[in-house]
């Protein structure tokens, strides 16, 4: 995930006094935080990302391995009783 | 100026601003420099704090999440093989337990997740999200003049 830094005045239409205008601003408000804390954190909403994927990777395909082994053992059980029993 | 603007958000006394004539260009050159110092003074207050609180965030819920995320993982993965022979109602009601956690802690960290994005998104764009809570909340409004 990247993130742009965008300052103080990127979502403001303020840029400065009239006479300025068309040219960068560099006044006070042209202050941006350290770019590193943004790059630390969506570096950690990544992380989160991905452990959600990993879990519900593995949660699926244990429950298609875990279906498998189900139906074999109600066909077993199906097979050795004439009537009733398996697993929900 | 005072009477004029009064307490204001950071961005109505930006607009105010640019809309003053001023006798001298001295005097609109000190005015804009002390009005665009003083909010972004309180701008950068303002993203400290938000910094610390994303931060704390961070490290007091994300990390255990994460973790626990991982011990889950790994819980699921160690399960052992079994077969239609070894396959009990114990073993049923593990699976269960299993599936059961990882998926309510899948969506913990899916809320962590976006609570981490609204952090980024305002320490990206203070100044808006610093007029927002002063919109919100009248006390934070300054003299800005």
């Amino acid at each position: 995930m990247t993130r742009r830094n965008r300052g103080f005045l990127d979502d403001a239409t303020y840029r400065g006094r009239t006479r300025d205008i068309g040219q960068p601003y560099q006044g006070p408000l042209s202050r941006q935080l350290d770019p590193s804390v943004l790059a630390g954190i969506a570096h950690e909403i990544d992380r989160v990302r991905e452990q959600v994927e990993g879990l519900m990777v593995e949660v699926h395909r244990q429950q298609a391995e875990r279906e498998a082994v189900r139906a074999a053992f109600n066909a077993r059980l199906r097979s050795n009783r004439p009537v009733g029993g398996g697993v929900a | 100026m005072n009477e004029i603007v009064g307490e204001t958000t950071a961005l109505d006394a930006l607009a105010a601003l640019q809309q003053m004539a001023f006798p001298s260009r001295n005097l609109e050159d000190d005015t804009f420099e002390a009005v665009e110092s003083r909010i972004a003074d309180a701008v950068t207050a303002y993203q400290r704090n938000a910094v610390a609180t994303a931060q704390t965030m961070l490290e007091t819920q994300v990390a255990p999440a994460v973790t626990r995320a991982e011990e889950l993982l790994a819980a699921l993965r160690g399960h052992g093989a079994v077969t239609p022979a070894t396959l009990t109602t114990e073993v049923l009601r593990d699976w269960d337990r299993a599936d059961k956690l990882a998926a309510a802690h899948a969506a913990r960290l899916r809320e962590l997740a976006r609570a981490a994005e609204w952090h980024l998104e305002r320490l990206g764009s203070p100044l808006l999200h610093f007029t927002e809570l002063q919109d919100k909340y009248p006390a934070l409004r300054r003299h800005y003049f």
